[in-house]
């Protein structure tokens, strides 16, 4: 039992491994190096310091929407080295505004956006950004926690993950339930803040 | 390994070979084949620039036909210009509104939707377009073939929105993008570029249009 065990991981790994080497080309060259912002490569720019702080847009107050942003927003806290906190009131100097729209406002098939609302510098640092959910497309708490962990983690730098891979985390982009960063967006999030 | 065991694993190589474990695997369709560039034309790189700093989590469709279908409008036109659009209140009190802009595109050919454009011009909605005026846009993008699929933009009734009739003439409607949805040829006609979600690929306006066969690669 234990040998055939073991070959079966040795036979998933050997699959894996032959299925890759058979990948055309063409899709090879579709997978991006990951950058780390400002503004390459569909990363987000670099916030303004560690301390990540956050606010509801009062016009489009939706409590159930609070929990999961809060929760995206409290792991960002405890596994790097940025500093978040509950919502405040918002004003120019809150890193991220929050809110929540329909297919209507934010386009067809549009889970989550960020947008740098104000530029620091000409380098790409943000001092606030908007981001804004879909209450269309995001259905359950976990939809609604990992496109919070997307858009945040482009609100601090981080690009999209270009393929689904065994160390895939929520920066790629779409219908998945990945909700945690991977160790690499870690290390770069604890590089710069 | 047993022979019994060896056949297994051969028949799941070649099973999970065919299938290509995961959908990068597929093979493409030889005569349909496109490059993610990452050193794009000068022109798709000023029409990347003025969508900097927004960023999306998109569900990607994976043709044209399935985008067409989602979507009240579709067409292919040309970029006229960009106005002031709308107000959007965030924040609540005592901040100020951000503003989205408004995009005019006459129209060359309707693929969906045409007894909806009949004036021959859209108007369409790019939320928060932040940090980027009008007249910069104007200045990068005006002139630029597009490609657009569309539904209609929220109205009166939206929280936090001002002003729903501003951004274009009177009793015109107002439409809105998405990010795989909104695609420009870029101005050697050989890269199709789609802004919002920072992706350039070789290839032709038309192949990213219903009946065509190019859709993003995101990331």
């Amino acid at each position: 039992m234990g040998d055939s065990m073991k070959s079966v991981k040795i036979c998933v790994t050997l699959c894996v491994a032959l299925a890759a080497s058979a990948l055309p080309s063409q899709n090879l060259m579709t997978a991006r190096a990951d950058v780390f912002g400002p503004y390459s490569a569909d990363s987000g720019p670099f916030a303004d310091n560690y301390i990540h702080t956050w606010c509801e847009g009062l016009a489009n107050y939706i409590p159930i929407w609070r929990d999961s942003m809060q929760d995206a927003m409290d792991y960002l806290d405890a596994q790097t080295d940025m500093t978040t906190g509950s919502p405040q009131t918002c004003n120019n100097s809150t890193d991220i505004w929050y809110d929540v729209y329909g297919s209507d406002v934010l386009g067809f098939y549009v889970r989550g956006l960020s947008v740098c609302r104000i530029d620091l510098t000409s380098e790409g640092v943000c001092g606030s950004a908007v981001l804004a959910m879909n209450r269309d497309l995001l259905t359950t708490y976990m939809d609604r926690r990992k496109t919070s962990c997307h858009e945040i983690g482009h609100t601090v730098g981080l690009a999209h993950s270009s393929q689904v891979t065994s160390t895939s985390d929520c920066m790629i982009s779409g219908n998945y339930t990945f909700t945690f960063l991977n160790s690499h967006h870690k290390d770069h999030i604890n590089s710069r803040y | 390994m047993n022979s019994k065991f060896a056949t297994a694993t051969i028949s799941l190589i070649l099973m999970l070979g065919g299938t290509g474990c995961t959908q990068q695997a597929s093979v493409p369709d030889a005569s349909h084949s496109s490059t993610v560039l990452s050193d794009p034309s000068a022109s798709s790189r000023d029409v990347l620039s003025m969508f900097r700093g927004t960023s999306n989590d998109v569900d990607l469709v994976d043709d044209p036909d399935q985008l067409t279908a989602g979507n009240e409008v579709v067409i292919q036109g040309e970029i006229v210009g960009f106005a002031r659009g709308r107000e959007w209140q965030f924040g609540g009190a005592g901040t100020e509104p951000l503003l989205s802009t408004v995009m005019e595109v006459r129209v060359t050919k309707a693929f969906k939707g045409a007894d909806k454009v009949t004036g021959g011009t859209v108007y369409v909605e790019h939320f928060l377009a932040a940090g980027v005026t009008p007249g910069e846009l104007n200045t990068k993008l005006a002139g630029y073939q597009c490609g657009l699929y569309l539904i209609k933009a929220a109205g009166w009734g939206v929280p936090g929105l001002l002003d729903a009739t501003a951004g274009r003439p009177e009793g015109e409607p107002l439409w809105v993008t998405g990010a795989q949805t909104f695609v420009v040829q870029d101005k050697t006609e050989s890269e199709v570029v789609w802004p919002r979600l920072d992706t350039v690929q070789s290839g032709r306006l038309e192949d990213a249009m219903p009946g065509g066969w190019l859709s993003p690669e995101n990331g």
